[in-house]
């Protein structure tokens, strides 16, 4: 359908197209391998290399893909590798063309696939740089290497040539990257954005599934989402937690019922106390009970019983303090504490009074007895917070798992001894 | 669009003047290079052919440039030895000119200035230099050495095909740019920003086959 240009190799006599107009400077045949001048009227042979057969591009040249509504057609393709601690690496470049759009680059590595072009305006980054700001986003290095084109086929805007060498320099800001090429004195900047692999498959219809992504892609989005996001939801939802505290602080009544105290001996027969009668108004609620005493090396038991004074209803608990410390080895310790709080909970209102049976080990104990009515709680706050920061935890290993295979690949791993730039 | 109809004294074609700022313009039927003498036409010879290329704009294309709609009215085609590219002479509304340059998809709209300065000799320049151009600061992005191939319609000064020139090619703060030619006498300075093929809104496009 488009207006091809046809013509023979003048190695090897094989028809070959033309797609990209006249903005065809070479074109390379792939049947022999001769890289022809498109711009000699004779078409004269730049350069001739060894074919690869087994090379076949996984978009034929000619196919047209459709991004972001304008259609591109696929007119030459590109090997290169690069070289890092004595291993080779290779990927794939497609030249896409739309005669009023211009050129793009499509290059797959390892089943990642990123859109490319020429990135307006100039970046300003001084290079070799460790990355900086363009156009709004925060780049940073990911990779520099100096890649050499393995393989030619198809049609190209400069004298292309397989062995030629430039120094790539990667900056990414996921799921853009932003791109150096540097040949001798000349440097082209291209700013590309990740594509899925199904996204290139709908958008040149081809068929069958495109290839497995192995590991992750420079400028692959993280899956786990950008940790920031996650951190604003935590924060939106505790301070909502922290607001329902508040209030539910402010509407507990918080009142001393009863403030009582008392002196016993070890020999005493009548150990047991009994308060005054308290009132306890308004809604059933808790009831706090706090013991302090002057226990020192020794222990106490209180066998406590909350009596409802007019049914004559009994809720018995016992509570234990025992408090013992000293000096081992010039070593101060301690143990336990002089004092215990106790929560009742659902406390209805009504006239109540308390027994208290104390257990003693020591000659003689000092207690107070506070009772507080409708006492505020924390401890549901703390869970609630708790529980909240569960899949931000989660979302946050999965946040750094992902990241830290990405940046195994590039000059700067997490937690490794990295390459400099260069 | 104020037109100012004559006819060729070549060939007796007719030949329209649709901006004031035109100097010169060339023959569509017999390419010969005319220019305006007081209310007559002096022909100075056949323009050279230019090379055919795959630009989509043409002359009558109509685009838009931060708000003001463009009318292309003439073109200058330069060599720089890996291909070609365009600067086409841009009317808007006979208001002011401008140039749209254009080559493989990419486009830049663009102004000629002249800047307080005295440039630095071409001699002394390389890539990455800063030159100041009205106190601000560019960059230089490349040298490169280009031929003039030809040109078509009208243009605002006299062109000499054939004849090389090195542009200088700069960066500047905002996104913006600047090209000096240092093959005129003082050089000539544009200055302007790159523009996405859709913001143009070019209408009246060379209708290219098979797209």
């Amino acid at each position: 359908m488009a207006e091809a240009r046809t013509f023979a190799c003048t190695s090897c006599g094989a028809s070959l197209t033309l797609r990209g107009l006249e903005n065809t400077v070479s074109v390379a045949c792939g049947h022999c391998g001769a890289v022809l001048d498109a711009k000699d009227p004779n078409l004269r042979i730049l350069s001739k290399y060894r074919i690869q057969a087994s090379l076949q591009p996984r978009i034929p040249l000619g196919t047209r893909g459709t991004f972001s509504g304008t259609p591109f057609e696929a007119i030459g393709f590109l090997k290169r590798r690069i070289r890092v601690d004595g291993l080779s690496y290779s990927w794939s470049e497609y030249l896409l063309f739309n005669p009023f759009k211009g050129f793009r680059w499509l290059t797959e590595y390892e089943g990642h696939w990123t859109l490319l072009e020429t990135a307006q305006p100039v970046p300003t980054l001084v290079l070799p740089s460790t990355g900086g700001s363009y156009a709004g986003r925060n780049y940073r290095h990911f990779q520099s290497a100096q890649a050499e084109v393995s393989y030619v086929l198809g049609e190209f805007t400069w004298r292309v040539e397989v062995g030629e060498t430039a120094t790539v320099r990667d900056y990414v800001c996921p799921p853009f990257v932003l791109s150096a090429e540097q040949t001798g004195k000349e440097k082209a900047w291209s700013q590309g954005e990740y594509l899925d692999p199904e996204t290139v498959w709908q958008a040149f219809k081809l068929p069958g599934s495109p290839p497995a992504r192995k590991g992750v892609g420079a400028c692959q989005p993280n899956p786990a989402g950008r940790l920031r996001a996650w951190w604003t939801g935590f924060g939106i939802l505790a301070a909502a937690a922290l607001m329902i505290q508040m209030l539910a602080v402010m509407l507990c009544a918080n009142r001393q019922v009863l403030d009582t105290s008392w002196r016993i001996q070890a020999a005493d027969v009548e150990k047991s106390k009994v308060t005054e009668p308290f009132v306890l108004e308004g809604r059933t609620s808790n009831l706090e009970i706090r013991t302090e005493t002057d226990l020192n090396n020794a222990w106490a038991y209180f066998h406590m019983a909350l009596i409802e004074a007019d049914a004559g209803t009994a809720r018995e608990f016992g509570r234990q303090v025992s408090y013992y410390h000293g000096v081992d080895d010039g070593e101060s310790w301690s143990e336990g504490r002089a004092s215990d709080t106790v929560m009742l909970g659902a406390v209805p209102p009504g006239r109540y009074i308390l027994r208290i049976e104390p257990e003693l080990q020591a000659s003689s104990m000092t207690f107070q007895v506070h009772v507080r009515r409708d006492v505020p709680r924390w401890s549901l706050f703390w869970w609630t917070l708790l529980l909240l920061a569960v899949p931000l935890v989660y979302q946050g290993l999965w946040w750094y798992s992902f990241e830290n295979r990405r940046w195994a690949e590039s000059d700067h791993p997490w937690g490794g001894e990295g390459d400099d730039d260069d | 669009m104020p037109v100012h109809k004559a006819s060729c004294p070549s060939c007796g074609a007719p030949v329209d003047f649709r901006t004031s700022a035109a100097l010169l313009a060339v023959c569509a039927f017999c390419r010969s290079t005319l220019i305006r003498k007081d209310m007559n036409l002096e022909t100075l010879g056949r323009m050279a052919d230019l090379l055919k290329d795959a630009s989509p704009v043409q002359l009558m294309t109509q685009g838009l440039f931060q708000g003001r709609g463009f009318t292309v009215v003439g073109r200058v085609q330069m060599d720089y030895g890996q291909g070609t590219w365009n600067e086409w002479f841009l009317d808007y509304d006979g208001e002011r000119q401008g140039w749209l340059g254009e080559a493989q998809g990419n486009y830049t709209v663009s102004q000629e200035m002249t800047v307080k300065e005295v440039l630095p000799p071409l001699e002394g320049l390389s890539p990455g230099a800063e030159v100041l151009l009205n106190g601000k600061p560019y960059e230089i992005a490349d040298i490169q050495n280009a031929r003039c191939v030809g040109g078509e319609g009208e243009l605002p000064s006299r062109i000499t095909p054939g004849f090389e020139t090195t542009v200088v090619d700069l960066n500047g703060p905002d996104g913006t740019f600047a090209t000096i030619d240092y093959g005129d006498q003082p050089p000539s300075i544009y200055v302007g920003k790159a523009v996405a093929f859709d913001a143009l809104r070019l209408k009246g496009l060379r209708e290219i086959e098979g797209w």
